[in-house]
């Protein structure tokens, strides 16, 4: 187990080096020159060679990357063109709604995905079955953004139950949390529902329903465990998903969060902020996944580092 | 498999089936609600929304399919090669796949975006960039089991170079369950594209690309619902017959699922 612990760590570390590596390519793969396109666009000669400077552009590669990380372990991920205000500050007064957006959309994926998967599989091919995996297929095929639109659209302008823009109480996280939790739990509710057939069909649940076991035991202290295993990937998976979703439902709902930040600065050219958004979503996706298999060693002692 | 035959006939045919031009704009005619003359009404600039999504099928059963082809084609020569010479090579492949895939497969796209610049062309590359790590890891677990079959012992027994053997006998024994994924990755390609024309990152006005469709006309969606609701309803019934479709394929064939059917 400590073995698989460490290999696993490290190869976060390795996968986090990747993304500084890629982030740092991005901005050079744009046609351009590197300074200006940090600055803004009425920046003067100056302010672009005093960027230069900062963030050491006219070193060669290998400087400019030791720079870049150099600056990012200070928590320096350059300045906003469009704000003039920190990144890393832009990312943080954000970050807490995107994280917010995707928790919400994960519980209300696991409650009812989960749910609908186990009554699904232990009445397989029933009529609460085919239901719910037509709507969880369904779930999977809809677009999150006009999901998110056919919300506003039933709960705000025709029903007026709901705020459909803002992020300030509790009310204008139930729709865009359920835009997201919809679709994720059409996964988990299909993974939860094979993974839990696959299980049922074992010989130690004929044992324990041989041994006169009452159904409600065999199904949640024997079957439900071990058909976890499969489950907690796929929602690690969806975690990411979600994460990645947020920037739709974000644009729907004007969420104030990073997705919208991050789209928002591809149109007025913001790169740092570009940066910084890319980075802090694949450095938090990795570290999801790295969550989620080290759970996994838990749940399942057979799994080992070989 | 009906409904997506129905959407490549519709694409093929789009000329003859649709009742108006998709780009001619009739400012009398804004916004108009569903009616005989425009069966799913008008949008913004009075264009009719039927023959828009009818052409729209064209643009994202083609950014569908290119995109996938190019992840596909990304991620072949990756997965092979690393799968076949192992060692450094793999090494070194695998970990830039892992890499790729501490992005969520959209923020990807919009990465890429970001680099070469919204438009159609560069959301199919997008897209399929963001999807050749799924390529690559697939086709490296197929090549993995083919390269220790005894036809491949054989060809080397013949003294074949490494890179005819990988690309002339281990290759072709392995597409076959590439292809039947891919088709159903179609699915995932179709929404990331309408996603990124959402977002304003991909196709641009005036093309009837659903997910831009969708974007201009959210604007109207308290006075003008329909502008909104049926291009979405047209991705997702595209996307439902991919998925459907892979589904079945998915279940005909794994015989485990036949064990559960009995």
């Amino acid at each position: 187990m400590g073995r698989y612990i460490l290999y696993r760590l490290f190869l976060t570390l390795f996968v986090l080096v990747g993304i500084t590596i890629l982030v740092f390519a991005m901005i050079r793969l744009v046609p351009g020159d590197p300074a200006e396109l940090l600055a803004d666009q009425w920046a003067t000669k100056e302010q672009i060679e005093f960027l230069r400077r900062t963030w050491g552009l006219d070193k060669p590669l290998l400087i400019q990357y030791l720079v870049f990380v150099g600056n990012l372990l200070h928590g320096n991920l350059g300045e906003s063109i469009a704000s003039n205000m920190p990144v890393a500050y832009e990312i943080a007064m954000r970050f807490p709604n995107t994280l917010k957006l995707a928790v919400a959309g994960m519980v209300i994926a696991v409650v009812i995905g989960g749910i609908a998967g186990i009554v699904s599989a232990t009445k397989p091919y029933s009529l609460f079955d085919n239901v719910a995996m037509v709507l969880a297929l369904i779930g999977v095929s809809t677009p999150a953004f006009w999901l998110g639109l056919m919300m506003i659209l039933l709960f705000s302008v025709k029903l007026n139950w709901l705020p459909c823009t803002g992020a300030d109480t509790l009310k204008h996280l139930v729709l865009p949390g359920l835009t997201l939790g919809l679709l994720a739990a059409g996964i988990i509710a299909r993974q939860t529902r094979s993974s839990m057939l696959e299980t049922l069909q074992q010989d130690y649940i004929t044992t324990a329903r041989a041994k006169g076991l009452r159904e409600a035991a065999v199904i949640y202290r024997h079957a439900l465990k071990n058909a976890l295993i499969p489950v907690v990937t796929v929602v690690g998976l969806q975690f990411g998903r979600l994460l990645g979703g947020t920037v739709l439902v974000e644009t729907v709902f004007s969420w104030p969060g990073m997705g919208r930040l991050m789209v928002d600065s591809i149109f007025t050219r913001d790169y740092p902020v570009i940066q910084g958004a890319v980075l802090v979503f694949a450095t938090a996706f990795s570290l999801i996944n790295l969550g989620v298999d080290l759970l996994y060693g838990f749940i399942d002692p057979r799994i080992k580092y070989e | 498999m009906v409904i997506v035959s129905l959407a490549i006939l519709t694409a093929i045919f789009a000329p003859l089936i649709a009742p108006y031009d998709p780009l001619k704009a009739n400012l009398r005619e804004m916004l108009q609600t569903p009616s005989l003359r425009h069966l799913l009404g008008t949008d913004e600039l009075g264009r009719d929304i039927l023959s828009r999504i009818i052409y729209g099928s064209r643009i994202s059963l083609t950014l569908g399919v290119v995109s996938v082809g190019i992840g596909l084609m990304g991620g072949l020569p990756l997965g092979a090669v690393g799968a076949y010479y192992g060692g450094l090579a793999d090494l070194i492949i695998m970990r830039f796949i892992d890499i790729l895939l501490a992005f969520p497969a959209i923020l990807l796209a919009i990465v890429v975006v970001s680099i070469l610049g919204p438009g159609l062309y560069n959301a199919m590359i997008a897209v399929g960039i963001s999807q050749l790590p799924f390529y690559a890891r697939l086709i490296r677990s197929v090549v993995l089991s083919i390269k220790e079959t005894e036809f491949v012992e054989a060809a080397r027994a013949l003294g074949a170079a490494d890179s005819w053997i990988l690309f002339r006998h281990i290759v072709p024994n392995a597409i076959g369950p590439i292809i039947v994924q891919a088709t159903l990755n179609v699915a995932s390609a179709i929404l990331s594209a309408a996603a990124l024309g959402f977002l304003g990152l991909g196709a641009q006005p005036p093309t009837p690309e659903w997910g831009t469709m969708l974007s201009k006309g959210r604007v109207y969606l308290r006075v003008a619902p329909h502008v909104t609701t049926f291009p979405g309803l047209a991705i997702l019934l595209t996307v439902l017959g991919f998925n459907l479709l892979g589904d079945g394929l998915r279940d005909a064939l794994d015989p485990r699922m036949v064990r559960m059917r009995r």
